[in-house]
């Protein structure tokens, strides 16, 4: 947890108060971020920003987001992950995008920048780098579903995989980016507690 | 599919799959009524979730494209006619957020004068701490924060109620030898006010706040070098936003 979380934390609270300010604060750090995972899969500006629209309405509303369940910017990304996979769902199948690793290890490094910049980029540098250690057939599954907004069950008749496999394969490699990101999530995941 | 017939690795499997959105909507129902009633399940999520999120963060660095500007988007979310809201200091009413009841034991927790210089410290059974915040949510005024690592994790719990904050560790190791915990309060202006400094992992400990509730945001728990307070948390571990108080 980077020491934004607390910034976060205080924004999300004015949120909560119907302050404009708070929820413009928070699509200031993490629009950008829900906007590029948004366009990553439905390949479509206009629809990413409709996505984003409907993730940050729920937020201003405050419909779903629980503490509980983790970081603000995680439930960001996790709703329009959700969203843009149900836009994509609806879309149909000429808008899905074989996301699959050829686009996602190919994608460049970056340069230097602020601080927040540098670590989310150093984030998904490490990412990068935990998937490129995985199996081909792990990898395969876990961005056909998180890219490609396909079920384990369209995996299976894609791959020609029984689904069980698909579904063991699916949390290895889950277990295993874990393992290997346990440090990337923040500084302050792992030490006292 | 039924708790009793699937061995709880297939709802590993289906945990993987829900924070992948990758489940057949009868599945995705079927682990949603699961997820209600098994802590193994509540406690694994919130990690996939993240790793999950970590997945996302690829394309955060590839996409040259910039989101709209918050102008763009603003009227879909504020709409057109809401005046903007100032949040005065003094901190205006929560629209939600009420405390959760945790358990029904109610019972006197006698603290001590032990540790760290302004703490008080309690001897530290788990159900001492568990009648702590039970004792908290059926005291009128008292407020449960709960604690959130990034993980998901609980480590714990800063209960508040007449002016002190009390600090129940649910789940921390002690620190180092040359480190330190300590208890922040959030103000609503988003500046971090040091409450105070604890070791003990396993007894609650209690410090007068620095700030009215009214005006905190939210606690949160830093790992510090042994020392003076500092002015700024370096290692924030975990952190809670203030709920309302128990009436």
């Amino acid at each position: 947890m980077s020491s934004g979380a607390l910034e976060d934390a205080a924004l999300l609270a004015r949120v909560g108060d119907g302050d404009e300010a708070a929820i413009e604060g928070l699509y200031q750090r993490y629009g950008g971020a829900c906007f590029a995972l948004a366009r990553r899969i439905l390949g479509d500006a206009q629809l990413a920003e409709d996505v984003v629209q409907q993730v940050f309405l729920a937020l201003w509303k405050g419909a779903g987001y629980d503490p509980a369940r983790g970081a603000v910017s995680t439930w960001l990304l996790s709703m329009t992950h959700h969203k843009a996979v149900d836009s994509v769902r609806r879309e149909g199948a000429r808008r899905r995008r074989m996301a699959g690793e050829q686009a996602m290890l190919e994608l460049e490094a970056a340069g230097p920048g602020p601080d927040e910049v540098a670590w989310s980029r150093l984030r998904a540098e490490l990412t990068r780098d935990a998937l490129r250690q995985l199996p081909a057939e792990q990898r395969e599954v876990l961005l056909l579903a998180y890219y490609g907004g396909y079920t384990q069950r369209e995996i299976a008749d894609m791959t020609g995989l029984p689904l069980g496999t698909v579904k063991s394969r699916t949390l290895t490699a889950m277990r295993r980016l874990r393992e290997r990101l346990s440090g990337a999530a923040g500084p302050g995941e792992g030490p006292g507690l | 599919m039924t708790d009793r017939q699937q061995p709880h690795d297939e709802w590993d499997q289906l945990a993987a799959g829900y924070a992948l959105h990758a489940l057949e909507p009868d599945e995705e129902l079927a682990f949603t009524r699961h997820l209600a009633d098994c802590a193994e399940c509540q406690e694994l999520l919130p990690g996939h979730e993240l790793t999950a999120a970590q997945l996302g963060s690829l394309a955060d660095s590839a996409d040259d494209e910039a989101a709209p500007p918050w102008s763009a988007i603003r009227t879909a979310i504020i709409g057109a006619d809401t005046p903007r809201v100032v949040v005065p200091l003094a901190a205006g009413r929560r629209r939600r957020g009420s405390p959760r009841l945790l358990s029904a034991a109610a019972a006197v927790v006698v603290l001590v004068a032990a540790g760290v210089i302004g703490w008080r410290v309690t001897s530290g059974s788990p159900s001492a701490s568990s009648q702590a915040i039970a004792r908290c949510a059926h005291t009128a005024g008292c407020a449960i924060v709960r604690l959130h690592a990034s993980n998901g994790a609980n480590p714990g719990v800063v209960l508040v109620s007449d002016g002190r904050a009390t600090m129940v560790p649910l789940a921390m190791r002690p620190p180092a030898a040359d480190r330190t915990y300590v208890l922040w309060q959030l103000l609503r202006n988003g500046k971090p006010a040091p409450v105070g400094a604890f070791r003990q992992t396993k007894g609650d400990v209690t410090a007068p706040l620095v700030t009215p509730y009214a005006d905190t945001a939210a606690f949160a728990v830093s790992l510090e070098p042994t020392g003076p307070l500092p002015t700024q948390p370096t290692q924030v571990l975990a952190v809670g936003n203030t709920t309302n108080l128990t009436r």
